[in-house]
């Protein structure tokens, strides 16, 4: 039924990636029913934590070198860098939060629209643990061409922004990489968070950030990319919360008579090969 | 002797399950969707295969503890309002109540090619296929493949399945149908 047009329809015509499909990494074992909250030390020392923040004030200077040699070490840099953060998945989440990115709502550091690439995506999702102060990321960008750029140790950030604003990144995310039309960037990592990039106070932007922030109002943040030919950004958008856990949408009054709501095995053997998938039980963590 | 109310709010917190009280203090407001005029926002359901008709759909968020909201009513169906645009449209439902079926009962039975009509606030209707159907673990619950963003104009339905934990008052599973723009 085409013709549907408005402000929860794709602006992008990102029918034209349907063909693609989509493959998001499963959050695993998250146990909600169990309690959300419940916290479950996970041994990561403080060294494995340590940054090397003499390297953060590398990268602007990099920017008076070549653009093809500053592009080639800050790529280098910001990945190594990145590495540094990166911890194991924690047990456990206190907030999940999407972003769906898209290239109409890139502003300027004025706040003027600067429409980043036509018909690119990207898919943000975030876990965080703000008792650990650890987020873990799964990116995945569609149709992002052309080196990343930007002045910070990244390209892939999340910014302290209202929707239609600019604001300071927070957040610095090792670039999605990847062959073709899809880059994908998958990890965990923990605070104290940098960015390479020095705010108004002269500190850097990540310096004294907490992901408490983020909890406490997503909408006043946004996640996005930057590349050379769209430094302003190439897709953007702001996070929103989702549910964490299964949904509890019975009570079981029926539960009895009928031996359990499932997909009935004569419709099994009708749709088999034809979509249906049974997710088994033993992809349960612990 | 028990007032009316009193048996209302029984059935309610047996609906919420363990993990959400009775009547949570979610972003939610359980009431029917009305779109401010800058906006559009899905309002009604037709899923002609399996007889399912709601000319009102109920806004949900997040509960206090992080779940997803339910409808406080079983005869209704929900949509999780992430209050982010663009983005995929997710509708949840019961599978039952404490005394019998409730108003997703019937949605295991949908089949790829079936056809789920979504109404929106501006007056269009837009029809979804079904792509596929999925039994998921709630204690393996891949939150992002139900909730987050996906290229394109995806429609995802949630209801329950599975075995019935009578001591946790819950369902083990999640029955998750996905549909696309046809």
């Amino acid at each position: 039924m085409p013709g549907r047009l408005g402000g929860r329809d794709d602006p992008l015509g990102a029918a034209a990636l349907s063909g693609t499909g989509y493959r998001h990494r499963a959050d695993r074992g998250l146990g909600l029913n169990a309690g959300c909250g419940a916290f479950v030390e996970s041994g990561i020392t403080d060294d494995r934590l340590r940054k090397d923040s003499e390297m953060r004030r590398t990268l602007p200077r990099l920017a008076a070198a070549t653009a093809a040699s500053a592009l080639t070490v800050a790529a280098t840099a910001g990945t190594a860098m990145a590495q540094e953060t990166e911890v194991p998945e924690p047990d456990t989440f206190t907030s999940m939060y999407t972003v769906m990115a898209t290239p109409d709502t890139v502003v300027d550091s004025d706040g003027g629209s600067a429409p980043g690439e036509p018909g690119a995506t990207g898919e943000f999702h975030f876990r965080i643990n703000s008792e650990q102060e650890i987020i873990c990321y799964d990116i995945t960008l569609r149709g992002v061409t052309g080196e990343y750029q930007s002045p910070a140790k990244t390209a892939t950030h999340v910014h302290e922004a209202n929707v239609g604003e600019p604001g300071p990144p927070r957040l610095a995310f090792p670039d999605p990489t990847g062959d073709g039309d899809v880059r994908t960037s998958s990890g965990c990592m923990q605070g104290p968070f940098t960015t390479g990039l020095e705010g108004d106070n002269g500190e850097d932007t990540g310096t004294g950030f907490s992901l408490s922030r983020i909890e406490a109002n997503p909408a006043g943040f946004t996640a996005d990319t930057h590349t050379a030919e769209y430094a302003a950004g190439t897709v953007r958008g702001q996070l929103s919360e989702v549910p964490m856990g299964g949904v509890e949408t019975g009570a079981g009054g029926a539960s009895h008579a009928a031996a359990g709501y499932a997909i009935g095995a004569a419709g099994l053997a009708a749709a088999a090969g034809a979509g249906v998938v049974l997710v088994r039980r033993s992809r349960a963590r612990g | 002797m028990l007032f009316p109310g009193a048996v209302v709010l029984l059935l309610l917190g047996a609906c919420a399950g363990p993990g959400v009280p009775g009547a949570p203090a979610g972003t939610g407001s359980q009431q029917p969707v009305v779109a401010r005029q800058d906006e559009v926002l899905p309002t009604s359901l037709r899923i002609p295969v399996i007889g399912v008709e709601q000319p009102e759909l109920l806004r949900l968020g997040v509960a206090e503890d992080g779940t997803a909201e339910v409808p406080q009513d079983f005869a209704r169906v929900g949509w999780f309002d992430s209050g982010a645009t663009p983005g995929p449209t997710v509708l949840l439902g019961h599978v039952d109540s404490r005394t019998g079926p409730a108003v997703f009962v019937d949605l295991r039975d949908l089949r790829p090619g079936d056809v789920i009509e979504v109404g929106y606030s501006d007056g269009t209707r837009q029809a979804y296929v079904v792509e596929r159907t999925r039994q998921l673990p709630k204690d393996a619950f891949p939150t992002f493949e139900v909730f987050g963003a996906a290229p394109g104009d995806v429609l995802r339905l949630v209801t329950c399945a599975g075995e019935f934990d009578d001591g946790a008052r819950s369902y083990v599973d999640n029955l998750v149908v996905d549909a696309r723009a046809g």
